[in-house]
C-alpha cells in the first residue's frame, strides 16, 4: 500500500519540478517578448521624432538639423541661427508635446479600461473632453478677451472644468460604491450634459466668440512651447509612478473582477477612484493645452493589449509609447500631406488610426476574451 | 592733477556719448521704424515703410491692392489662395501659401522673412500675441487688422496706409467711400423715423437671420446705415433661426436674401429661383414685402465680411429708390473694382434691379 503512494508522490514532485522549470523558461520568454516589443516601439517613436524634426517648410538636411540641436549643448558646433530658431523654437516643443500628450492619453486610456473592465472606455468617456470644451467656451464668452492673459485663463478654465468633471464622476460613482457601470454611465451622461452647456454658450456667442470656441476643440500641437510642455510633462511624471504601482492591482481587478480582487485584499474602490482621478488629471492637463485629440486614449491601449496581453506592468508603458507614436505619426502626416498647410492633428489622427485599429481588430485577438 | 584727470575723463565720456548718439541717429535714419496701434489695441513697432508682408486672410490683400501695394505680399494663407483661384487676386498667382488662418505654418513664414504678418485682431485663434510669440526669434512683427468691421474700417485703412508709406493712397481710398456715405447720410437725415422701412435679412439658410442688439454680424448695423430698421433689434444672438410665423407677424417692408453667388454668377436664373422661392412661401404671402414685390436677392460679396462696406450703398438704393435717384450701386461697385482693385466688373450682386 505504501509503495504506490510514494511513487505517485515522487512522480508528482518530478513533474512539478519540470513544470516549474518549463514555466520559468516560458515566463522569461514571455517577458522578453514584451520587453522586445517595448524596445522596438521606442525605436519607432525615436525614428518618428527624428523624422519630424527634419521635416518642415525649410529644406535643411538631417545633418543641419542635428547640428542645430547639438549647438545648444556644444559651443564648438556651428549652426545656422535661423535653422536653430526653427528647430528649438518651433519644432522641438511640438515633437515633445506630441510625445508627452500621446503617452499621457495612452496610459490614461489603459488605466480607465483596466479599472472599468470595459473596452469602450477612454479618458474622454468620463466627459472630460466636453467638459474641457465647456470650460474653454466659458472663458471665451465671459473672459478678459482672447489675447495675452486671456489665453491662460482659457487654458486654466478648461483644465478646472475637465478636472471638475472627473471629480463629479468620482462622487456620483461613489454613491454606488464605485462600480464600473456607474462610472461609465455617469461619464456618458456628463458628456451630454457638458455638450449641451457648450451648445448654449455657442448659441449666444458672437461671431468671434463662436469661432474661438469651435477652433479650440480642434486638437493641434501648433500652440506648443517650452512652458506648456513643462507643465504637461510634470503632470505626466507625477501620475506615471502611481499608475505603475497600481499595475498589479489592475491586473487582478482586470482578470478576476472585483470579487476576486477583494478576496485578495485589494481595496477595489480605492484603486478605481485613484485611477479615475489621476487619469482625469493627466487628460485635463493635456487637453487644456492641445485641444481635443480624441481616439488616442481609446486606441493606444487596445493596440498595446493586442500585442502584449493584459499584464498592466507592460501594458501601461506600452500604451504610452503607442500613444506617442500615434500622435507624432499623425502630426507628421498632417504637416506633410498638404504642406505647407497644416491639418490639425485631431482630424488626422482618426484618419490614420481607424484603419490601423480596424485591421488589428479583424486580424488579432483583442485581448478581451 | 586730480581735477585735470577728471576733466580729461569727462571730456572723453562726453565725446563717446556724442559719438554714440551720432551713430544712433545714423542707424535710425537708415532703419526707420514707426509705432502703430493695431485693432487689438497692441502697439507694434514696424519698419517704415513695410516692404514685405504675409497675410493670414484675404481682406488685407484686397485692401493692400487698393493702396497699390499688392506686390509687397510675399506669402498668404489658404483662404487668400482661394480668392486667387476665383480670379479676384490674379497678382498673387505665384505667391507661396503659408498654411491656413487657423494653422499658420510658422516655419514657412519664417523662411519668407517678411517685415510684417497681418492677421485678424481677435476671435479667430491664433491671436496676434500668440503668432507674435512664435515669430519673435525671427524678428517678424505681427499686426492684427480686420477690415470687416465697419466701425473700425477707416482707422484700419489709415494704419495700413501709414505702415506701407501709402498715406496719400489711403486718403484717396477713404474719401471715395466717404463721398458715398456722406451722400447717403445727408439724404437719410431728411427721412422721418416713421417713414423708415423695416427689413428682414435672411441668410443662406432658410429663416436664419441676424440679431441687432449685440455686436452681431454687422448686418443689422449695415441695414441701419442704409436707413432701414432691422427686424430683430432686441436679439443679441449673432445669427439664429427664427419662427416663420414671427417674421410674418412683424410684417417687414422689404426682404433681403443673402447668397454666396456674386462675382462668380453669370446668369440671373439662379437669383430668380431664389427670389421665387421666397415669394411663394405661403406664410409670407401677406407681408408687405411680398405683396409689393419688395423681395431682393443680394450677394454676400457686397454684404458679408469685408464686403459690408459696400452694403449701405446697395441697401439704401433698394429701400428708398425715389430719394436716391442718382445713386447707382452697380456703378459704385464698378468704380471700386476698376479704380482700386484693377479688376474689370463682372458678376451679379443684386436681383432684381431696384
Amino acid at each position: 500500500m505504501h509503495r504506490p503512494d510514494r511513487i505517485t508522490s515522487t512522480s508528482l514532485k518530478i513533474t512539478g519540478k519540470a513544470d516549474s522549470r518549463g514555466a520559468r523558461q516560458a515566463y522569461s520568454e514571455f517577458v522578453a517578448r514584451k520587453i522586445l516589443f517595448l524596445i522596438v516601439s521606442l525605436a519607432i517613436m525615436l525614428f518618428l521624432a527624428v523624422l519630424s524634426a527634419s521635416l518642415g517648410g525649410t529644406t535643411e538636411s538631417w545633418s543641419e538639423v542635428f547640428r542645430a540641436i547639438l549647438s545648444r549643448y556644444f559651443s564648438s558646433i556651428e549652426s545656422d541661427p535661423f535653422v536653430e530658431s526653427i528647430i528649438w523654437h518651433l519644432r522641438l516643443p511640438r515633437i515633445f508635446m506630441g510625445i508627452v500628450a500621446g503617452a499621457g492619453l495612452g496610459v490614461a486610456g489603459a488605466v480607465m479600461q483596466g479599472v472599468t473592465r470595459n473596452p469602450l472606455v477612454s479618458p474622454f468617456t468620463v466627459g472630460i473632453s466636453s467638459a474641457a470644451a465647456f470650460g474653454a467656451s466659458m472663458a471665451i464668452m465671459f473672459g478678459v478677451g482672447y489675447a495675452g492673459i486671456g489665453t491662460y485663463i482659457i487654458i486654466l478654465s478648461a483644465f478646472i472644468s475637465a478636472l471638475g468633471c472627473g471629480f463629479l464622476v468620482f462622487f456620483i460613482s461613489r454613491l454606488k460604491r464605485s462600480s464600473p457601470e456607474t462610472m461609465v454611465l455617469a461619464g456618458i451622461a456628463l458628456t451630454y450634459f457638458f455638450g449641451s452647456l457648450t451648445a448654449i454658450l455657442q448659441f449666444f456667442a458672437n461671431e468671434q466668440q463662436l469661432n474661438a470656441m469651435v477652433n479650440w476643440t480642434f486638437g493641434t500641437l501648433s500652440g506648443a512651447d517650452w512652458h506648456k510642455l513643462t507643465v504637461v510633462t510634470v503632470a505626466f511624471l507625477l501620475s506615471m509612478p502611481v499608475f505603475i504601482r497600481l499595475s498589479w492591482d489592475l491586473n487582478i481587478m482586470f482578470s478576476g473582477g472585483d470579487e476576486a480582487a477583494k478576496s485578495l485584499g485589494i481595496n477595489v474602490a480605492r484603486v478605481r477612484n485613484v485611477s479615475l482621478l489621476l487619469s482625469s488629471f493627466i487628460t485635463a492637463a493635456i487637453v487644456c493645452f492641445t485641444g481635443i485629440i480624441g481616439f488616442v486614449g481609446l486606441v493606444a491601449p487596445h493596440v498595446a493589449r493586442m500585442v502584449l496581453g493584459s499584464d498592466h506592468r507592460f501594458l501601461l508603458p506600452a500604451s504610452c509609447v503607442v500613444g506617442s507614436i500615434l500622435v507624432i505619426g499623425a502630426d507628421i502626416v498632417g504637416r506633410a500631406i498638404l504642406a505647407p498647410i497644416i491639418i490639425p492633428i485631431g482630424i488626422v489622427i482618426s484618419f490614420i488610426g481607424v484603419p490601423m485599429f480596424l485591421y488589428l481588430v479583424m486580424t488579432r485577438d483583442t485581448g478581451w476574451d | 592733477m586730480f581735477i585735470r584727470l577728471m576733466q580729461v575723463i569727462s571730456l572723453f565720456l562726453t565725446a563717446s556719448i556724442l559719438m554714440a548718439l551720432g551713430i544712433g541717429a545714423y542707424a535710425s535714419s537708415s532703419d526707420e521704424v514707426i509705432t502703430i496701434v493695431d485693432s487689438a489695441g497692441r502697439e507694434v513697432i514696424v519698419p517704415y515703410p513695410v516692404k514685405s508682408v504675409v497675410v493670414l486672410w484675404s481682406n488685407p490683400a484686397k485692401e493692400m491692392r487698393a493702396l497699390g501695394a499688392v506686390d509687397r505680399i510675399v506669402g498668404m494663407d489658404q483662404s487668400t489662395k482661394d480668392e486667387v483661384d476665383k480670379g479676384t487676386l490674379p497678382e498673387l498667382a505665384n505667391v507661396p501659401v503659408v498654411g491656413t488662418q487657423e494653422e499658420p505654418n510658422y516655419e514657412k513664414i519664417a523662411e519668407l522673412k517678411p517685415d510684417v504678418v497681418i492677421c485678424l485682431s481677435a476671435g479667430y485663434p491664433p491671436e496676434p500675441d500668440e503668432v507674435q510669440k512664435k515669430l519673435e526669434p525671427f524678428g517678424i512683427k505681427v499686426v492684427g487688422l480686420d477690415f470687416y468691421r465697419t466701425e473700425v474700417w477707416f482707422d484700419e485703412i489709415r494704419t495700413l496706409g501709414r505702415m506701407l508709406g501709402k498715406e496719400a493712397e489711403a486718403e484717396e481710398y477713404m474719401s471715395f467711400f466717404r463721398s458715398y456715405y456722406d451722400l447717403i447720410n445727408r439724404t437719410l437725415a431728411t427721412i422721418p423715423d416713421t417713414d423708415r422701412k423695416t427689413v428682414y435679412f435672411e441668410g443662406a439658410k432658410k429663416y436664419l437671420t441676424y440679431g441687432g442688439a449685440g455686436y452681431g454680424s454687422g448686418i443689422p448695423n449695415m441695414i441701419r446705415a442704409a436707413g432701414g430698421k432691422d427686424l430683430y433689434p432686441e436679439r443679441s444672438e449673432l445669427a439664429f433661426e427664427v419662427d416663420p410665423e414671427d417674421v410674418a407677424r412683424r410684417n417687414p417692408d422689404v426682404i433681403f436674401k443673402g447668397t454666396t453667388l456674386g462675382w462668380n454668377a453669370d446668369s440671373e436664373e439662379q437669383f430668380k429661383a431664389i427670389r421665387d422661392e421666397i415669394m411663394s412661401r405661403p406664410e409670407l404671402a401677406n407681408t408687405k414685402a411680398v405683396k409689393n414685390g419688395d423681395v431682393y436677392v443680394i450677394s454676400f460679396d457686397v454684404t458679408g465680411g469685408a464686403g459690408k462696406k459696400f452694403g449701405p450703398v446697395f441697401l439704401a438704393k433698394v429701400l428708398y429708390p425715389d430719394r436716391f435717384k442718382d445713386l447707382d450701386p452697380i456703378e459704385f461697385y464698378r468704380e471700386y473694382l476698376n479704380r482700386f482693385q484693377g479688376l474689370e466688373y463682372r458678376g451679379i450682386y443684386l436681383y432684381p434691379n431696384p
